[in-house]
Parts: C-alpha cells; structure tokens; sequence
C-alpha cells in the first residue's frame, strides 16, 4: 500500500515535470507560471473556494459515471444529462414564476432531475431493451443536448434585453442558491455528499447494492441467478441521469444565475475521468472531484494571469490522468503477483 | 514439425526446488524431480495440488519464486509463453484458448505474431491440410473454429502445438471436456507420437487415464511431490493413498454411491416435444419429453453436444424462449430450481468477486441474509464458511477472489452453493467433472441426499460410469432427440453406448416414461 502511494507520487510528479518542460518549451522560464499554477489551485483562499466550486458539479458528474459504471456500464453522457437538467430547472422557473422561492427550489432541483434522468433513461433503457450501445448512444445525447439549448438560448427562451447575447433572462435572486461563508460554494456540495454517502452504504449494505456488484462482475451469472438485469441497466442510468441533472441545477441556480452557452467546462467528461480514477467506488470520489478541480482551476489562473492558453487545463488534465493511469495499472508497483486470471476462451 | 524429432530424444526436463506463492497460498513448495525426454509422465493430483501451476511455470505463462528448470540441460525458466514456444515446450489448456470467431489457420498464425507481418495464408493452409493428414485427419482450415465440437477443439489445439513444432507437449485434463471414447481416441494418438520422440506431461486425476497410457508418474499433494514412480511398479491403491494424503481412507463402495431403496415420489416437471434451435438454425433439441419426479435421480447419457446444454437450461428454467413445445410443473407449489451449469467458471462463478460473495449468490436476496433489502452480513459470512468447510474449499480466506483459486475449488463454490439446502429440483451438468475422487463421491452422496429428501435431480453427464452408479433411470440424447430410456434395474452399457451412438432403442424411443 506504501509503495503504491509513493510510486503515485513519482509518477504525478513526473506528470508535472513533463508540462514544466513544455511551458519551459513555450515559455522560456518555467517557474513563475508553475508559482502561479500552485498559488491558483491551493495556494489561496480565492483558489480553494473556487476549487471546491467546481469540485461540486465534477463530483455530480462523477456519480452519474459511477452508478452506471459499477454495473460495467458506460455513462458518457453525462454532459448532456447536466446540460438538461439546467435546462430543466429553468423551465421549472418560467412554468411558476410566482411561487414562493424555497418551493420554486425545490420545484427546480426536481425538474432538473427529472429531465436529467429521462435523458439518462434513454441510453439506458435502450441498452436494457435492445443491448444498443449505451456508451455511444449516451456520448451522442451530449450533442443532441448542447443543440438544444443553443435553440433554446438563440431562440424562444432568449433574453429581449441582452443586446443579441445568446442566454435566457437571469432568474430572480430569489431562487438563487447562496453561497457558504460569503465565497460561490453552494448547497448543491451536501446534496452530493450526501448521495455519495447514500450510494457508498447501498453498494456495501443493501442488496440492491450487492446485486449491482455481480452483474458488474459477470452479467451471466446475474442472470443465471436470477437477478433482473435489464431493469438494473436501465435505474443506474435513470438515476445517473437524475444525478447530473441536479448538477446542472446547482450550476444555475448556484454559479450561472441563467441558461448560456459554455454552461459546463466539460464537467461530464472530466466527471466521467473522476469516476474512472477513482474506479467507480463512491467513497473516493469527493477526493477525486476536489483533486481534479485544483488541476482545473490552477491551470485557469494561468489563462488569466500568465496569458497561456485555455488548452493548458487540459493538457495537465490529460499528464495527471495518464500519471494516475500509470501509477494504477496493474504490474506496477510490485503488484506483479496480479492472481491469475482464470476467463477462458 | 520439418524438423527430425528423434534427434531430440534426451529433451529431458528437470525441476529444482520449485516454488511458487499466489499471496498466502503455496501453490508449489520445493518441487525437485526429473521427466525423462520421450516419455508419457503424468502428473497426478487433487484439486489445488499445483500441477496446474508447475507446469504453467514450465510454459512461460507463470514465473517461480525460485528453483531451477532445466531442458535437456539448459535453463528452462523462461519468461514468456513465446521464449518457452521456441524451445519447442507448449502447454494444452484445459479449455482450449482458440479464439472461436477465427478459422483455424488464423488461430495457428497467431503462433507467430510479430514474426512474419503478411503471412501466406494460403501456403500455410495446405501445409496444415497436410500435416493433419499425416494424422488421418481432413481438415478444411478456413472454417472457424466455433464450428468444431468440444472434442475436436482439443483436438486442434494438441495438432496447433504439434504444428508449432511443439516437442514437449503438456496437457491440463484433455479428458475432462470430452466423452471417454473421445478422451481415449486423443490419448492413444499421443501415445504413439511418443514413440517418434514426443514428450507428454499429462495432468489428470483420472487414475485410469495413468495406468493406460503413461510410463511415469509423479504425484503432488497440497503442492508439494509426494513421489514419482514407473507406473509398471505402482498400484491404483497406492497412487489414490498419495493423492490423498494417509492410508487410503476411501473404501471401495465410496465411489458408487448407494442406490436409495424407496420407490420414486409424484412427478414435479414435465416437457413435451420441446424442440429448440440454437443460434445458428442448429436444431439442438428434437421432440424432447420427459418427466422428471420427486425423489428420484434421471440421468441423460450422450456425447457432449447433443442437446445436453439446451435441456439443462429449459428445465432450471434459465432459457425462457427459444424453443417450442411444452413445459410445465406439475402441481401448484414453488418450485425451488438449483443449475450446475458445464460452463461454471464463465457461466457459474463470478472471479472477480469474493469467495464469499460466490457462496451466497442464491441467498442474499432473500431472508435470513437480508431483511428489508439490507444485508445481513453475519449471517452471510456464517452461511459462506460452513460450505467452505463442508465442501472443504481450499482458498486463503473468505475474502478473496473466487479467480484465484484453482479450476477444481472453483467448481466446489459453484457446488456448494447450488446443493445446500433443500431444493426441489437440481440439474447438475457434469457436476464432477474435473473434480477429484473425494469431492466426487461427496458431490454423488449430495444430489442422492437432495432425491431423498423429496427432490428431482437431473443428472446430465458426460460420464457413463457416474450415471450407472448414481441415477435411477438414464435417458440417451443423440442429435437432440431422446433415442433410449432405461430403468435402473435393467441399465445395460453396451446398450446405452449404441444409443449414444445414434441406434434406436428397441421398444419405444422418444417417449417419456408413462406416469
């Protein structure tokens, strides 16, 4: 367990020595942009609360990687399932504009997550009905997703007085989610804890949770014990679905304060790494979202104060993912004695 | 296979001081001994004995801990199943690892990836036609290889180590998939190379299979060598007392098991001209109909591939569509079905979880394991240890993952799991092969326990004699359909052998029993 920590620390670290070499490359001297890249991500209290931010749509994101993917399912779609619960909640707001704010929330928070679901359901359902692709499937609803609310920001949900801007009317400071101790870290941070921890005790104490974990392991014997595996496919990705949207619902109503373009930097996808990382145990992903938003945000405050492009942010994404990558893959760090594996043809 | 093989006569293999650990279990501990080149040696065992292991080690696909391997005096420790091919050492798993979606000369050229980058497929094609010739064989090399039958892939994959230009050629339990005239058909043609300078390792647990046709034999219990010795200077008795580890403690009558007396209960299930076709438009099932009763033990003879997966699966009640006809239960009560499918390690075990976990698949779902969807944990584990006990499962401990213990412990989760308890119905497809003699007679006494005490046992096997012994009535499948049925009181080999082979019975095939 030592050794495997520690050769995780050599390889993050060799993932940093290579994007120092590059910006050293682009840049001449490496050092201030690597001070700024550290004091962004950790080294102030500006860039902690901002980590944890965008720790919190990451972590939703996750989840929605997660569940499915402990039944050996891919959920790529998460993207669209946030984007969809943005919209969602949006609409929530323009269907009963005159309820009283804590219950137009919670109006929100349930349209998000229904319409997050439903977009889940689709890949889900189909998988479970017809073993189409959930993977592909799930990945072009992210398309389909984006589209709409470009349609929706550029035309009939677009705001008259934003001067051709494509984004909805703000939403009334009412139904705004504030923030903790005066920084933009919102509520939607205990909602996914809480499902982390919910999900964490399921998986090792109910039976749901147990049933999950053999056809994760070999659908076939699910099945040969009789264990309703289509049904299983298709609630992992309702609920993953469910999950991204309240996502986009904490982005809104916490972050964004109104539909536009660029809602999410990619959070499924970087959601769905999160969960690779942290191989779909629900436990780790808080620690994963949190480490992975300091990479993103570090790497943002080089856009912004070291003039490097926004590409920068994924270029470390990608070294620290392949430095994980690396550092878990079996046959490394002496974990070599791997058992045998006994699949045959 | 161009090159002279007598020329190799002395590839002599010796083993110093082997050993090998998978975490806390030794698999081979201080294996020291010699296998003369040209000979037929058997390496003899239990389940989780490590003879698996060792001679994975010898192929290149496992590395020892430490020790020495020497072929015909030089270093034999290689460090990959590619370094031990050139030196002519190739290993026959006991499920051959042809890749079913590619045709046979796709499957021999995979010898050589990265060797030759466009191979002349069709130069190599008649060289295999010819070569399989030479064994009698006609071989169409472009057909895939999901078109041959169990007994043919093994077949295949022997001729693929020979064609390889394999000289020192292992086998993990040729037998343990085909029928006995099958398993003798590939054995004799192995003996015979051995004469032309082939050496044979031949893992079994079959002590017949030893006496037939090996020279030498070397037991290993618990993973250590007990001993080695010429076959023609050793005993049956002697070699199962090795296996087993004391003074013989298995008393002739333990291998049949005693036939129950009581006369058989009323009937629980019924098919009636089932018919099934499979993937391919094969019809698998022709007009099948029996009936199976309480307490009473059928058996269903015939060679592998006749249907036997198909009838197992309708009446565990695995495979719901896919074929007409009729099945029902008779009788109004829930019927509790309990399957040993033949597939178990991909069909009956999931590796990657827990030891425990694959002890408790049929309980966890229901009370006392859970209770309001919660798992009770205790219970669970408490369940899970006495069949590891009971069923004397060899694994470090509960927690580890059913992929790390050996093919024959695998099969004794699977076992423990579906004979616990009281069912009301087991199909149990070859539930012994593969097993040793112990785990044998305990797994016959189980499913008799299961009839007497008011259950239905469908036993399908490939073996003759464990039908013999342990059924109540045997009916014959061949090419789908039911060709001889046959009480207890007037079971006849020969008989049943024709049948299997395709005769008609006399009397009245393809009919159930009257009820």
């Amino acid at each position: 367990m030592i050794r495997r920590g520690l050769t995780t620390i050599v390889f993050l670290a060799s993932a940093l020595a290579i994007f120092t070499v590059i910006v050293a490359l682009v840049e001449g001297n490496p050092w201030p942009i690597l001070r700024t890249l550290v004091t962004g991500g950790v080294g102030s209290v500006y860039g902690l609360t901002e980590a944890v931010v965008k720790a919190i749509p990451l972590l939703l994101c996750a989840l929605a990687a997660a569940v499915p993917g402990r039944l050996g399912l891919v959920n790529i779609g998460g993207e669209g399932q946030f984007l969809i619960g943005a919209i969602g909640a949006t609409l929530a707001v323009r269907l009963f504009p005159s309820m009283p704010s804590l219950v137009l929330l919670v109006l929100m928070a349930f349209f998000a997550a229904m319409a997050g679901a439903t977009w889940g359901l689709l890949p889900g359902a189909l998988r479970a009905l017809t073993r189409a692709n959930e993977t592909v499937i799930s990945l072009l609803l992210n398309y389909v997703a984006g589209l709409m609310l470009l349609h929706l920001i550029h035309g009939p949900w677009k705001d008259p007085a934003a001067l051709g801007w494509p984004q909805t009317t703000a939403l009334p400071s009412s139904v705004r989610l504030t923030g903790l101790f005066g920084s933009r870290v919102h509520a939607v941070l205990w909602v996914g804890l809480v499902i982390c921890l919910v999900l964490a005790v399921v998986d090792r104490r109910m039976v749901s949770g147990m049933s999950a974990r053999i056809i994760g392991a070999n659908p076939d014997v699910a099945r040969y014990v009789g264990i309703g595996v289509a049904l299983y496919f298709a609630a992992a990705f309702g609920i993953a679905g469910g999950i991204a949207g309240l996502g986009g619902f904490g982005e809104l109503s916490g972050i964004q304060g109104r539909l536009r373009e660029g809602m999410s930097l990619g959070y499924g996808y970087a959601g769905f790494f999160v969960a690779w990382l942290c191989r779909n145990r629900f436990e780790w992903l808080p620690v994963g979202a949190i480490l992975f938003s300091v990479v993103i945000t570090g790497a943002e405050s080089l856009q912004v104060l070291a003039g490097m492009p926004f590409a920068t942010v994924y270029l470390l994404q990608g070294l620290v993912f392949l430095a994980i990558l690396g550092a878990t893959a079996p046959g490394v760090a002496g974990c070599a004695g791997k058992p045998p594996t006994v699949r045959h043809e | 296979m161009s090159e002279d093989q007598t020329a190799e006569k002395h590839d002599g293999i010796s083993f110093r001081s082997v050993c090998k650990r998978f975490g806390s279990l030794i698999a081979n501990d201080d294996i020291t001994f010699r296998i003369a080149g040209g000979s037929f040696h058997a390496l003899l065992g239990e389940n989780g004995a490590g003879k698996t292991t060792l001679m994975r080690i010898l192929a290149g696909e496992l590395r020892a801990d430490s020790g020495e391997i020497l072929i015909a005096g030089e270093r034999g420790r290689f460090r990959s199943p590619r370094e031990a091919r050139t030196r002519g050492v190739r290993l026959v798993h006991q499920h051959p690892l042809l890749i079913p979606n590619l045709s046979v000369v796709e499957n021999f050229l995979l010898d050589d990836v990265g060797g030759v980058p466009f191979p002349k497929v069709d130069a190599v094609c008649s060289t295999i036609r010819s070569e399989a010739e030479r064994f009698g064989i006609r071989l169409d090399p472009r057909r895939p290889v999901w078109e041959f039958a169990a007994a043919q892939r093994q077949w295949l994959e022997v001729f693929r180590a020979l064609f390889g230009g394999g000289r020192i050629l292992i086998l993990d339990e040729p037998t343990s998939l085909l029928s006995p005239i099958e398993g003798d058909a590939l054995l004799d043609r192995l003996k015979t190379l051995t004469e032309s300078g082939l050496s044979v390792v031949l893992i079994t647990h079959k002590l017949r299979e030893v006496f037939k046709y090996a020279d030498v034999v070397t037991v290993l219990r618990k993973g250590r060598r007990v001993a080695t010795e010429e076959v023609g200077s050793t005993s049956e008795k002697r070699l199962a007392s090795m296996m087993v580890g004391g003074s013989g403690d298995l008393p002739e009558e333990a291998i049949l098991t005693p036939h129950a007396t009581d006369s058989v209960g009323r009937p629980l299930i019924e098919l009636k001209d089932v018919t099934c076709v499979d993937g391919r438009g094969r019809t698998v099932l022709n007009r099948v109909s029996l009936v199976l009763s309480r307490r009473e033990v059928l058996g269903v003879a015939g060679v592998s591939g006749n249907g036997q997966v198909e009838l197992a699966q309708i009446v565990a009640g695995v495979r719901m569509t896919g074929f007409a006809g009729i099945v029902r239960s008779i009788g109004d009560e829930r019927v509790e079905r309990r399957y040993i499918p033949d597939d178990r390690i991909r069909v009956g075990s999931a590796a990657t979880l827990s030891v425990c976990d694959n002890l408790t698949l049929r309980d966890f779902r229901i009370p006392p394991c859970s209770r309001w969807g919660v798992l009770r944990r205790a219970i669970i584990r408490r369940r899970a240890s006495e069949r590891v006990s009971m069923f004397q499962i060899q694994t470090p401990s509960l927690n580890a993952p059913v992929g790390l213990l050996s093919g024959g412990n695998i099969q004794r989760v699977v076992v423990a799991r579906e004979l616990d308890g009281k069912p009301d119905l087991v199909v149990a497809h070859n539930p012994t092969a593969g097993l040793d003699l112990a785990t044998t007679t305990f797994v016959r006494r189980q499913l008799r326990r299961i009839a007497s005490a008011n259950g239905a046992v469908l036993l399908i096997s490939d073996d003759l004699d464990e039908l013999m012994g342990s059924a109540d009535r045997i009916l014959v499948l061949h090419g789908g359909a039911v060709t001889g049925n046959l009480d207890r009181a007037r079971f006849d080999r020969i008989l049943i052998a024709s049948w299997m082979a395709g005769g008609v019975a006399p009397g009245a095939p393809n009919k159930g029993p009257t009820t």
